[in-house]
């Protein structure tokens, strides 16, 4: 009973660091409660950061240090409290009430269809509940990925122990980034010992905070019913539940697509409003997305493109340039540390990927494309892997085509979509894993990883087949 | 009925029995994890989640001290990545597949403390260099 006491405080430590946050980022205050899923993803991206942020300074990880981080923190917002009062308004995510309450559907299919939804994923959360309880992770994505650097974080308390970038226990991939494993410390530090069970728990809250935020999302934009259809179909896709990196594996899968989900909403909403005060959220955003996967840079990139792309007029364009300017500004303040301890501390065992990308590299590997290309459009309509998920998309996009009404939300989302595939399709053909120059390899490398790319994109698949539809 | 609303209950129809199906899938193995792990120590969890791997785990950890060297061989490569995972403090060693005619010398070579084999029988079997 202990540790399931330790547990819960590991998980209000991570809801308070968010709620900290999200008010010192000038969030209205009582709407913080209605977003449980905002608390979490600024809650353990803010907690990993503030670990490293010590680490880096040489300090000790430590129950203590997360402990002084909380006090820190409500200090801080008591200091805010005092000073500005209760009478100022913050902002919020979401203004007004939900699509459902201006028009909602009612009736007994109604009610039927929604029984049934809610019903499908009560029953896939309490099945993971009860594995991640009784079962200790043995994943091979876990094992070989993140949980030696969560264990090696623990024990040696620091990030320049000598083994903490040996390659042969880190898996050749000392360079991955360390969100997740420093989430995993800190449910270690709260049980005071090394748990493979009780921390699968984590990343079972990360999906379910993502199936709330995705329909809190989806319910701003389309009918409950529709909003719960979708939240429905996205929290049984197979891949989410079933196989390496779902929502009971302790990895970076879920997280990244959770982390990079609430930065697509919260980038849709600055498109919309041009609030200044998103701003930071959204830096922090991209670095969480970032810090959780060498990928989520890339994918930050794109966010920050697409936005300077869809920017209504030319006046409107210089506002946005400024904001985006300040933004990548604050990114870059966030990303330096990281950068520094990946560039100077870290003995890369494997193959400095960059370093090897030349013009005449890039023409050798181009041919790669002609299978890279269907190989990945071929994964994302898996029926065994993503249902009918992509099917959905397509269709999607055919009727949004046919019947002309291109909202600007919809047009943002399909570049973000497309980008990111055309991302993965280029580090694919240019990828130097297992074996450069090797077609066959690379083939084996995208039928064993090319899910990847999906985690993310197919919770934006669905969100944008839903604004289509509705 | 709108067509937005038809679309709507035709993925709902397309949806269902998959969730009917990954419902019960998941039940399956939830029952699964509860039957077999439930009211179990922490290492007897381990041990059946490693299986054949777990005579080997388990001796490492009765027979040597954390802050040393394990040289492992014949085993497949995600195992030794998994046994590398468990014993941590210790550092594992094998090779890359080629034989070694003279196990004690090549761990010597590296200042490998101790080294595993197994016997006709698959029993592990640990050895200190002297």
């Amino acid at each position: 009973m202990g540790m399931y006491l330790r547990l819960a405080c590991a998980l209000v430590a991570v809801y308070t660091y968010g709620g900290a946050i999200l008010y010192l980022l000038g969030y209205e205050l009582r709407g913080l409660l209605k977003k449980p899923y905002l608390l979490f993803c600024f809650g353990t991206g803010g907690m990993s950061f503030f670990m490293f942020l010590a680490a880096f300074f040489s300090m000790r990880l430590s129950l203590k240090l997360i402990i002084f981080g909380v006090v820190l923190l409500l200090c801080l917002c008591a200091l805010k409290l005092l000073l500005q009062g209760t009478g100022k308004r913050g902002w919020v995510l979401f203004e007004g009430r939900p699509y459902s309450n201006i028009r909602g559907d009612t009736g007994r299919w109604y009610k039927i269809v929604r029984l049934l939804c809610a019903a499908a994923i009560v029953i896939q959360i309490i099945c993971l509940f009860m594995i991640c309880l009784e079962q200790p992770e043995n994943s091979w994505d876990s094992l070989a990925y993140w949980s030696p650097k969560a264990k090696i974080l623990y024990t040696q308390q620091n990030i320049y122990g000598n083994t903490f970038d040996y390659p042969r226990l880190v898996h050749k991939v000392s360079n991955y980034p360390l969100l997740v494993p420093l989430g995993m410390s800190n449910i270690y530090f709260f049980l005071g010992q090394i748990n493979d069970r009780l921390v699968r728990l984590l990343f079972l809250f990360y999906f379910i905070m993502f199936i709330l935020a995705f329909f809190d999302t989806l319910r701003r934009y389309v009918p409950e019913l529709n909003a719960l259809i979708f939240t429905a179909f996205f929290s049984t896709i197979p891949r989410f539940l079933i196989g390496g990196g779902s929502a009971a594996d302790c990895a970076a899968n879920i997280p990244l697509a959770f982390y990079c989900f609430i930065a697509a909403v919260f980038f849709m909403r600055y498109l919309k409003e041009r609030r200044f005060e998103l701003i930071i959220p959204m830096a922090l955003l991209l670095f969480f997305c970032a810090f959780t996967k060498s990928e989520g840079f890339y994918y930050g990139i794109i966010f920050i493109i697409g936005s300077m792309l869809f920017a209504r007029n030319k006046a409107d364009r210089g506002t946005v340039l400024k904001d985006l300017i300040f933004l990548i500004a604050a990114f870059l303040a966030l990303y330096a540390p990281w950068f520094m301890y990946k560039t100077i501390f870290i003995a890369l065992p494997h193959i400095n990927f960059p370093s090897l990308i030349r013009i005449n590299y890039f023409l050798a590997q181009f041919h790669r494309l002609s299978f890279v290309i269907p190989m990945l459009i071929f994964e994302g309509l898996k029926v065994w892997h993503w249902h009918i998920a992509g099917i959905i998309f397509i269709i999607s996009v055919i009727y949004t085509v046919k019947s002309r009404v291109f909202q600007p939300e919809i047009l943002y989302l399909w570049f973000i979509m497309l980008a990111f595939f055309v991302f993965f399709a280029f580090a694919y053909m240019l990828s130097t894993w297992w074996g450069s120059g090797n077609d066959e390899v690379c083939k084996e490398f995208i039928r064993s990883s090319g899910s990847g790319l999906y985690f993310s994109l197919m919770p934006l698949a669905l969100l944008v087949s839903s604004l289509s539809f509705c | 009925m709108k067509i937005r609303n038809k679309v709507m209950y035709l993925f709902f129809i397309c949806w269902l029995p998959l969730a009917v199906f990954l419902s019960i899938l998941n039940v399956r193995s939830a029952v699964h994890a509860y039957g077999s792990f439930h009211g179990k120590t922490d290492i007897e969890r381990v041990g059946l989640i490693t299986q054949d791997m777990f005579s080997t785990l388990k001796m490492c950890r009765e027979l040597t001290p954390k802050n040393t060297s394990i040289f492992i061989a014949a085993l497949p490569y995600e195992e030794n990545v998994r046994l590398e995972y468990y014993l941590y403090p210790r550092r594992i060693c094998w090779s890359d597949g080629s034989l070694i005619p003279n196990m004690r010398a090549y761990c010597q070579a590296r200042h490998i403390e101790y080294y595993i084999s197994y016997d006709a029988m698959r029993h592990p079997v640990i050895t200190k260099v002297e």
